[in-house]
């Protein structure tokens, strides 16, 4: 039995089991849980009134307010529905760099699995892609509670090679998950930024709800090297001897505008993005990411 | 700018040490850290973005490890350079060098005079000056050239290189020490005349000399000087050449005896020699010359230290026109003042004036016996003119001697202005009154308060009351005066005979001043009395009369003596008196000259003198120099004075200037006879010519081209040194302190200012290596930071 323990880290499971994953956009699901339908109607849970216009359903015309104040107002109620999740896993050979506890694909899986494993226990479904410059391992999305042994295995089978060619493998699960639902990429992102935009907006076109867990090291966010270095690309060919400091305002400099394009990016495509170091608790960073979720829906 | 290294053979050992920044440079490329690194592309693009900063800055790096590297060689090497970092300019500091060439600077002193000496202190302070810190400027004055009316700096604000040695050497060269007596406060006050006041610079005076008590023993006027150089910033050193003083014997005066300069009378003269040591002299033996031939001299027995002695001795010439005495002691340590001349221009006689009115010259008829005797055996040279006091108004009166005006009532106006004017201009003129003399009318227009010829305003005639108890001769001479002196010496007893029983007495509110009182009377009264204070000549007034004609009766009991109011004419000591009294009225114009005033001739009329005139001089330094005078009329004069002009430069002669042919000629000795050659008429033509190189004692002749002559017509002047500067006592430092009594004014010896040869002053640069490989690391471990080689401060990265 696969090691499932290495990627579960137990406090970071409590911790994201106090905490409720909400989706943003509601992909299509019937299975009733606590994710929120994208269409509003009869549910559960009160969300809130607006005002009568004309073309409103007078089924949901709430007539007690009218008999009380004689006006027209309108419930409106949350719709829970299924939740049909794919995660996205970037196994390609950047993503094995890494000089802290753990390299950014031990940290991409553990935070995928983690995932897995809160979304299925909240009933809802999971599937797994790890992708490299084509899909590596591909498992299909399930709601069973066993299915996290099957996530788990997926990634760890994946040793991290080759380069990323991130537009064919969404074009890939665009095809393969036709339903929509929401799309988890775990990935350092060390791709062409015009394909990458591309992809996110096919997957969007799609009705998919996409997050991007941007995983990166301190070393590349920070470049605090010292001494001479000769750094050789890990998919790249090329190498660099160099004073890394003299380096250093030119190369965070890049960096930024990297990451703001992507920012931009995701914003454009209307995919929520988030930036996260390997040195920062799993935990914090899913929390910090589930709680951006929520209240980017509360605002919709 | 030379240089080179104390320990040059370290320079090739180190050379190698300047490839050791390239090495570790290399090792370090080759000793770094692999690391396989995802960003490689963000990596990439900003090698690219950063490549040529970072290649610049890390080529500035090695190359300043480099020069530190070679920094430290050099300072190991100790690098020497002439003249430091003069080049790199700073504010100018000037030497200002004022150098004592006055004659007291021969003194020798072992193998070297105190000059020579000064000359290697001049060459010291130029050395110190060629290695200090800076810009250097060297100025050098003579003491002897300051004195002139636009001096010439031998160095002006020269700007000392390294081989300025060689530039200052044959500048002090040309010169040796002086015969002027030139002192240190004309050097200063030259000062401000040849230097710029605007520069902004450090300057420095020097003044290098003996410091010779006669003038530093008490500066003030120095003093003063000197404390306006300090107010003005300037640094001021008293370089002391010689610190201990030697023997010296100075001939400080040789000159006629009062008396009449003719020829064929004896004209006595007297050499005055000083001791200047700390010895007693004894036989100085004064050698003597006459006309550049050898005499027989005169020796001075015994000369205290300090003390001078005299001796007299006579010249006798037959022959009129220029003749020349020197008096020359043995050499010692000074030579100048071993030397010195006496010359004069002989005529054949002088011309003397006496004016009566008495028709029967009764009182003129002494003075003609006295001054013209015609026996050849005592010729007196002299030729006497009697003539009414009328003569006065309208004749000229400058080719008389003197002039003597006995029984006059009164003169007229134009006579009264003719002698003023005469006496203005040096003339002699003595007064005896007369039974008629307007006392009222003197008192007015010849006294006038003071301003006139008359020195005593006169009351009235009085007589001289008879008293047989008294012991008094009836004259009491001042026996200090010349015209008297001579009966102190020879303790003449024919005076004391002379009887006085009528006088002039002064108004009874007036006392004569004692020193213009050549004589008195038994009670006091004076009876001749001079006055000094018109012009330049001399004025004696006899308040008595001369006319040996019988007296009035008032106030005489004696009935010998009532005969006559004085019996004076009638005694040998009248002779006497006269002869020494036309020897005091006489115009003195053989008189000598300091050196380095220029002998002018001028008012020479076209018609009677060429264009050439031959300046020559006689003595210890003979030469002869022929200048051409300047043709100008009194207009020309007028227009052109004191301008400069060039004569022909292909003739054989030097410059000269031009000078006033309006003024008056000094030189009237040689105008004897010619009575209208004061008063040329307005376009005359006359010749001038100067020359201005008399710096050397001796005797100096201007022989003119005489156009009716085949002989040349002679000037003759004497040039002599100052006699005190050959008083060799030198003041000592604390004296000197003191008398300049002022902080801040450094005096030293000779010996303070050091030496060395050029190589030996060069500066050792290690200093300024050292201080620039301070700067050249702090601005490496800069760079070293900037270029990012430097590991950042803990905590903050990895």
């Amino acid at each position: 039995m696969p090691d499932s323990r290495r990627f579960l880290h137990p406090e970071a499971v409590r911790r994201l089991g106090r905490m409720e994953l909400r989706a943003r956009h509601i992909v299509e699901g019937f299975l009733s849980g606590m994710h929120r339908s994208p269409y509003f109607g009869q549910s559960i849970e009160f969300l809130q009134h607006r005002e009568y216009v004309p073309g409103d359903d007078l089924r949901h015309l709430d007539w007690k307010v009218w008999a009380r104040q004689d006006r027209y107002y309108i419930k409106q109620f949350e719709e829970e529905t299924n939740l049909r999740c794919t995660l996205l896993v970037d196994v390609s050979n950047s993503m094995r760099y890494g000089r802290g506890a753990l390299s950014k694909f031990e940290y991409a899986c553990t935070a995928a699995v983690s995932m897995a494993y809160l979304i299925l226990k909240q009933q809802d479904a999971v599937g797994c892609v790890a992708f490299d410059e084509g899909i590596r391992n591909a498992i299909p999305i399930r709601s069973r509670r066993n299915h996290l042994d099957s996530v788990i295995h997926a990634l760890e089978v994946s040793e991290p090679r080759d380069k990323t060619d991130i537009f064919r493998m969404m074009q890939n699960v665009a095809e393969n998950y036709p339903r929509r639902g929401m799309i988890i990429l775990f990935s350092d992102l060390f791709v062409d930024r015009a394909t990458l935009f591309k992809g996110l907006r096919m997957l969007r076109q799609r009705g998919h709800d996409v997050l991007i867990v941007h995983i990166m090291d301190d070393d590349e966010l920070d470049f605090t090297f010292n001494g001479p270095m000769r750094f050789d690309g890990m998919e790249l060919p090329e190498h660099l001897s160099c004073n890394p400091r003299s380096l250093r305002d030119a190369y965070l400099e890049v960096v930024g505008d990297y990451l703001e394009e992507v920012r931009r990016g995701c914003a454009k495509n209307t995919v929520d993005y988030a930036l996260v170091r390997t040195s920062e608790p799993l935990d914090a960073a899913l929390a910090a990411f589930l709680s951006n979720r929520l209240g980017m829906h509360h605002r919709n | 700018m030379e240089s080179l290294f104390l320990n040059p053979s370290l320079i090739f050992l180190g050379l190698p040490l300047l490839a050791l920044p390239i090495i570790i440079h290399l090792i370090n490329l080759m000793r770094h850290r692999r690391i396989q690194w995802a960003a490689m592309e963000f990596l990439l693009a900003a090698y690219k973005k950063s490549k040529t900063w970072v290649i610049l800055k890390q080529l500035i790096l090695l190359l300043m490890r480099i020069a530190a590297v070679a920094a430290i060689m050099f300072i190991v090497a100790q690098p020497m350079m002439q003249g430091g970092l003069d080049f790199l300019g700073g504010e100018v500091t000037h030497h200002i060098v004022l150098l004592d060439d006055s004659y007291s600077m021969s003194d020798v002193h072992g193998t070297e005079s105190a000059y020579e000496i000064a000359q290697r202190g001049v060459m010291q302070i130029a050395n110190k000056a060629a290695t200090a810190r800076g810009a250097q400027e060297f100025t050098l004055l003579r003491f002897s050239e300051a004195v002139q009316e636009n001096p010439e700096l031998d160095t002006n604000s020269r700007r000392v290189a390294a081989d300025f040695e060689s530039t200052l050497e044959p500048v002090l060269g040309r010169h040796e020490a002086s015969q002027t007596a030139s002192g240190p406060e004309a050097a200063l006050d030259s000062l401000g005349r040849v230097l710029d006041e605007g520069r902004d610079e450090n300057r420095i005076v020097y003044i290098v000399s003996d410091f010779r008590q006669n003038e530093w023993e008490s500066a003030g006027a120095l003093r003063d000087k000197i404390n306006r150089l300090k107010e003005q910033g300037v640094q001021v050193k008293l370089i002391r050449v010689v610190d201990k003083e030697n023997e010296n014997l100075t001939i400080t005066s040789l000159a006629a005896v009062p008396g009449v300069r003719a020829t064929n009378v004896p004209i006595e003269l007297e050499v005055t020699v000083k001791n200047n040591g700390k010895n007693v002299k004894r036989n100085v033996a004064v050698a003597l010359t006459e006309d550049g031939l050898e005499r027989s001299g005169v020796t001075i027995s015994e000369i205290q230290p300090g003390a001078e002695e005299s001796r007299r001795f006579s010249v006798f010439y037959q022959d009129t026109g220029s003749h020349w005495v020197e008096a020359r002691l043995p050499n010692d340590e000074v030579h100048a003042d071993n030397h010195r001349y006496w010359a004069v221009d002989l005529p054949l006689e002088i011309s003397v004036l006496i004016c009566d009115e008495d028709p029967e010259h009764r009182s003129s008829h002494y003075l003609d016996i006295v001054l013209n005797a015609r026996a050849d055996e005592l010729a007196t040279g002299i030729t006497t003119r009697i003539e009414h006091p009328r003569y006065l108004s309208d004749h000229d009166l400058s080719s008389f001697q003197s002039i003597y005006i006995t029984n006059f009532s009164r003169l007229e106006d134009a006579a009264v202005a003719a002698l003023e004017d005469y006496v203005q201009n040096g003339g002699g003129v003595a007064f005896f009154l007369g039974d008629d003399t307007q006392a009222r009318w003197v008192t007015e227009n010849l006294y006038r308060n003071g301003e006139g010829l008359f020195p005593v305003p006169i009351a009235s005639k009085v007589g001289l009351l008879f008293d047989s108890e008294s012991r008094t001769p009836d004259l009491v001479p001042n026996l200090d005066h010349p015209v008297f002196r001579v009966f102190g010496i020879s303790k003449n007893s024919f005076l004391n005979k002379v009887t006085i029983s009528k006088y002039w007495a002064l108004q009874a509110n007036f006392e004569a001043k004692d020193d213009l009182v050549l004589c008195r009377l038994r009670n006091n009264a004076p009876l001749v009395v001079e006055n000094r204070s018109f012009g330049s000549g001399r004025v004696v007034t006899y308040l008595m009369s001369i006319d040996n004609a019988p007296a009035d009766t008032l106030g005489s009991v004696d009935t010998q003596q009532v005969e006559r109011k004085s019996n004076w004419t009638s005694n040998p000591s009248f002779v006497v008196s006269m002869m020494m009294l036309q020897s005091y009225l006489s115009k003195q114009k053989e008189g000598s000259f300091e050196i380095g005033a220029p002998f002018d001739v001028d008012n020479l009329s076209v018609e009677q003198f060429g264009a050439d005139v031959e300046f020559a001089r006689m003595g210890q330094y003979p030469m002869t120099i022929k200048v051409q005078a300047i043709e100008t009329t009194s207009e020309d004069a007028e227009n052109t004075s004191g301008e400069t002009d060039e004569v022909d430069e292909d003739s054989d002669v030097t410059p000269v200037s031009l000078v006033d042919s309006g003024q008056d000629s000094d030189d009237s000795t040689l105008d004897s006879g010619t009575q209208n050659s004061a008063n040329p008429d307005e376009n005359t033509k006359t010749r001038t010519a100067k020359f201005e190189e008399t710096d050397i004692a001796g005797v100096y002749e201007a022989r003119l081209q005489s156009l009716g002559s085949s002989l040349p017509m002679v000037r003759i002047r004497s040039y002599n040194v100052d006699p005190a500067e050959g008083r060799l006592a030198i003041t000592p430092t604390e004296n000197l302190a003191a008398s300049i009594n002022l902080d801040g004014v450094e005096i030293l010896n000779i010996a303070d200012l050091g030496g060395g040869s050029g190589a030996a002053q060069q500066s050792n640069m290690s200093q300024y290596l050292l201080y620039g490989l301070i700067l050249l690391l702090i601005g490496e471990q800069m760079l070293a930071y900037w270029a990012s080689y430097h590991t950042p401060i803990p905590g903050g990265t990895r």
